[in-house]
């Protein structure tokens, strides 16, 4: 039964994995916008199951609930708002900055798969990065009657009360600086730029 | 009292300075264009100089050894320590007077002289920095500071000579003398160097402030104690050859004759008075170093009596009546160096403070008859006695003060003769009596071309000489007759050898051989002469050896030979060096900057993507190094 | 096992994400692209939180609560963005950030 649980287990993550590094791509390499927001919906969806997956419920809607609704919600709107005349090209096309940029991002990507796994595991025997090998079945048996949700609200409201009494603070701020600024441009319409660089493109 | 005028004796060479940035301001900020407030000034610096000087004299003869030293430190870098100050002996105040009365006579003269030129004011400033210059270096402490001052006296030359610089030939002669000194300056700088490096420990541990001339004794014992006597000659050496082109001894006087391109005032004071004499007063101040090398002494001795020879003999063949006394300066400052070669420090001297009055007299009275007939060609001159008295007269006190004919310049002579008499230099001697007659003939010559004869110019009217030029003349003819007998005896006093006197024989027959030779030199004048000079002698070895000697033994061809067929060969293979390989590893190393900022640019576009790739870049570059140190560390570790 | 899921695999496929969400911020050139990127990239960081929560921390899951403040953080991060965003089409109509080359350097 054990074995069931952790061979579903996998096939979830597995399953879940997949879709979303391949719709993670598709954010990149999807040519029109409106296209790569949905990729993006779907990458998102899919990393909520993988929360799920990591008994964090809560999380996992709130995940749907914000990124894959309103934030999508918002760059649809963006994306409706600004009249995005310029070519949207693919990623794959060559220059020096984009191979610079990919062969770095190669490297980073192998350097730190190089410190996860203790240097490709030549180092096992010397060093323990994370201490890994702790027995989930265990640890889950003696907290199996801890719910993720009521955690959450205890730190929340304990530990980390200041923090989120801030970022309630932040949000309020962000809102109304928003809702100024774009008021501000609306008002004044000052577009002195813009002709200027009408005059250079042509 | 006393001690005031010793203790600010700076101020005498620092009120030139002083008058000339009070010029320059005042001029350049147009506040007045008056000559006469620029005149004043300067007159007024000189005037002031000459008395402090007197003050200072009246220190140095009650008190024997009179010696008064300030020192200011300078520079202090590690072990070194440089001071700068004024040192007043009765070296320094004996030249003090000669630069500042001879200053002020030449300084009275060109106010009238050059009352008509547009760059009035230019001239006086450049005089007062002279000034400035040479008065600092008469009493500079140290062979450092005399270096500097002597740069200075230098430039001041080089620009009193291209005074009038529009004038091609003036531009070149000031360069030419300017080049000419560098070669020097190198070889007094490289000297100084030397000596210091090679006693630098006798400085520290002696307590005595760096190169000061009054241990040179113990530094010339250190030098030689520390090196060879080899380079203990070199080093003397590159003084010798310093004094020797400031004093444009042979094989480098030749920028001298080209310097009489500059204004007549300027010969008189610069060329002929005081700069060139600087030569002298450098081997007098270093006298106590040289004596340690009989070899440079004797070097001095044999370069002195065959420029005072050569020189001579070709002054009897030049018509240009300011190159006839440029090379007689030079045939002069021979008989000093002479004298300083063989031990004879104070008739040296004596002969260069009788010189500077005579010599300034003559350069006068010729600026007088150039400005009176316009011509400096003495072939085209003669009978001027009638329409110029009074600088006939002058000139003919000059005449004999020079050549030795019972005024000045005989009781100097006559010293010279008896200090080579007395180290048995016979072979010296002969030569200096030898061009003690020469001169003798060619001054005599030179008076009877301009002065007697007959008339040979164009010219109808004479500029008469007013009060302007004639009272300066005045001045000057009054030490020229009366400085030998009054000072002779006190002279031998007032400036010691710094080291034992050899004993003074009686050589009367010395006296009476100097007479006879003034005797015959006079006569001979009068027969070649007298009636103008006319090609009398047909012989065409003399033609051709006049030819030569106008052409100033052809000194200068040997150096334009040197330079043309020699130097520039060299040259042109420096210039493909310099060219190929310097060049090229500079051009090589700015290629690479160039190749890596163009890299750099690519990147720097004001993109705020292609920033943020070279940052995740180095992020990268960052992790691998510290990934690499990490790995490498744990197998150490492991292993 | 391969069917043994643990906290490296999680690590590993939250580091594939940062790299594509990095991948995207240094390459593409559409505004909205890269802001959709840097959420991605966030999220791969939530990913972390939440397993580290879920395989070391399990009594106390701070992880969560870390995630929680990391997912009002970006939403705030979109809004601005998206605010900039509207202002720059205002101001300039061109949504490519290769124009946008006004913080100097080589013109």
């Amino acid at each position: 039964m054990e074995i069931d649980a952790k061979f579903i287990n996998a096939l979830f993550f597995y399953l879940f994995s997949i879709v979303s590094v391949i719709f993670a791509f598709g954010v990149l390499f999807l040519p029109k916008i409106v296209y790569a927001i949905i990729s993006m919906i779907i990458a998102f969806v899919s990393i909520a199951c993988l929360f799920v997956l990591l008994n964090s419920d809560f999380l996992g809607l709130a995940q749907i609930m914000i990124y894959a609704i309103a934030v999508s919600i918002l760059f649809l709107f963006a994306v409706m708002l600004v009249k995005d005349n310029a070519k949207f090209e693919i990623v794959s096309i060559f220059s020096a900055k984009k191979f610079v940029a990919a062969f770095s991002v190669v490297l980073f990507f192998i350097c730190a798969l190089f410190s996860f796994t203790n240097g490709f595991g030549i180092f096992d025997k010397i060093i323990k990065i994370f201490a890994l090998q702790t027995d989930l079945v265990e640890l889950q048996i003696q907290f199996q009657d801890i719910v993720c949700l009521k955690l959450l609200g205890i730190n929340l409201l304990s530990n980390y009360v200041f923090a989120f009494e801030l970022v309630s603070v932040l949000i309020l701020v962000v809102m109304l600086g928003v809702a100024m600024f774009a008021l501000k441009n609306v008002n004044c319409k000052i577009k002195p730029v813009e002709k200027e660089s009408q005059k250079n493109d042509i | 009292m006393k001690d005031f005028f010793v203790t600010n004796s700076w101020i005498i060479s620092f009120l030139p300075l002083w008058s000339a940035l009070l010029i320059m301001f005042f001029k350049g900020l147009n506040i007045y264009e008056n000559k006469e407030i620029t005149s004043l000034l300067t007159l007024g610096a000189s005037f002031l100089g000459f008395f402090w000087s007197l003050g200072l004299l009246g220190c140095c003869l009650q008190i024997a050894n009179f010696n008064y030293e300030i020192m200011v430190p300078f520079l202090n870098v590690g072990l070194l320590s440089l001071s700068f100050g004024f040192l007043i002996d009765n070296l320094s105040v004996l030249m003090l007077l000669i630069v500042t009365s001879v200053s002020f006579a030449v300084q009275l003269y060109s106010r009238t002289y050059m009352a008509n030129d547009k760059e009035f004011h230019r001239f006086f400033v450049y005089l007062n920095l002279f000034n400035f210059s040479m008065l600092s270096l008469v009493m500079s402490p140290n062979l450092l500071q005399m270096y500097v001052f002597w740069e200075l006296v230098g430039v001041c030359s080089y620009l009193l000579i291209g005074f009038w610089f529009k004038r091609p030939s003036a531009a070149k002669a000031a360069t030419k003398a300017f080049l000419i000194n560098r070669i020097g300056d190198f070889a007094f700088l490289a000297s100084i160097c030397a000596l210091g490096a090679f006693s630098f420990w006798f400085w520290k541990f002696s307590n005595v402030p760096f190169l000061d001339f009054s241990a040179l004794n113990g530094a010339a014992l250190s030098v030689l104690g520390t090196t060879t006597p080899l380079v203990f000659f070199l080093i003397s050496l590159g003084f010798v050859l310093a004094a020797c082109t400031k004093s444009a001894q042979i094989p480098l006087h030749v920028w001298l004759v080209d310097a009489m391109e500059g204004p007549t005032p300027v010969s008189a004071l610069i060329h002929a008075a005081t700069m060139v004499a600087a030569g002298v007063f450098l081997i007098a101040r270093v006298y106590p170093f040289l004596n340690y090398s009989p070899v440079a002494m004797s070097i001095i001795a044999w370069i002195g009596v065959l420029t005072a020879f050569i020189m001579a003999v070709i002054a009897i063949f030049q018509n240009d009546i300011k190159k006839m006394l440029a090379f007689s300066t030079s045939s002069q400052l021979g008989f000093m160096m002479v004298a300083l070669g063989v031990g004879g420090y104070s008739a040296a001297l004596f002969h260069l403070t009788t010189h500077a009055y005579f010599k300034a007299l003559l350069f006068l009275c010729a600026g007088a008859v150039i400005h009176s007939v316009n011509l400096q060609d003495m072939r085209y001159m003669g009978e001027l006695r009638k329409s110029i008295p009074f600088v006939a007269g002058c000139y003919l006190i000059g005449v004999c003060a020079i050549s030795g004919i019972l005024l000045s310049g005989f009781w100097s002579k006559e010293a010279i003769f008896y200090i080579l008499a007395d180290t048995s230099n016979f072979g010296l001697l002969a030569l200096a009596l030898l061009s003690s007659l020469l001169t003798v003939i060619y001054m005599l010559r030179s008076y009877f071309m301009i002065f007697e004869g007959k008339y040979n110019g164009t010219l109808k009217t004479f500029h008469i000489p007013p009060w302007g030029i004639k009272f300066p003349i005045l001045l000057l003819v009054m030490p020229s007759v009366f400085l030998g007998w009054l000072v002779n005896e006190p002279f031998k006093t007032f400036i010691k050898t710094p080291l034992a006197l050899p004993k003074l024989g009686n050589y009367e027959i010395l006296f009476a051989l100097s007479l006879i030779i003034i005797v015959i030199g006079v006569l001979l004048a009068f027969v070649l002469y007298y009636n103008g000079i006319k090609e009398k002698i047909k012989i065409s070895f003399i033609r051709k050896f006049r030819k030569f000697a106008q052409q100033g033994l052809y000194f200068n061809k040997f150096y334009e030979f040197l330079i043309e067929k020699l130097f520039l060969k060299i040259t042109r293979y420096a210039y493909l060096f310099d060219k190929y390989l310097v060049d090229g590893v500079v051009n090589f190393w700015g290629l690479c900057v160039q190749v890596k900022s163009k890299f750099l640019l690519f990147w720097q576009n004001g993109n705020i993507l292609s920033y943020s790739t070279v940052g995740v870049a180095g992020l990268c570059l960052l992790m691998v190094v510290f990934l690499l140190g990490f790995s490498v560390y744990m197998l150490e570790v492991w292993l | 096992m391969i069917f043994d899921i643990s906290l490296i695999h999680y690590l590993v496929l939250a580091l594939i994400l940062f790299c594509i969400g990095l991948l995207g911020v240094l390459t593409s050139k559409n505004i909205i692209r890269l802001l959709m990127c840097v959420e991605i990239m966030l999220t791969s960081v939530n990913i972390n939180f939440i397993a580290f929560a879920n395989y070391l921390d399990l009594g106390n899951r701070l992880g969560d609560s870390v995630a929680i403040f990391v997912m009002a953080v970006s939403a705030i991060e979109v809004a601005v963005g998206l605010c900039i965003l509207i202002c720059l089409a205002n101001y300039s109509n061109n949504m490519n950030i290769e124009k946008q080359n006004k913080t100097g350097g080589r013109k």
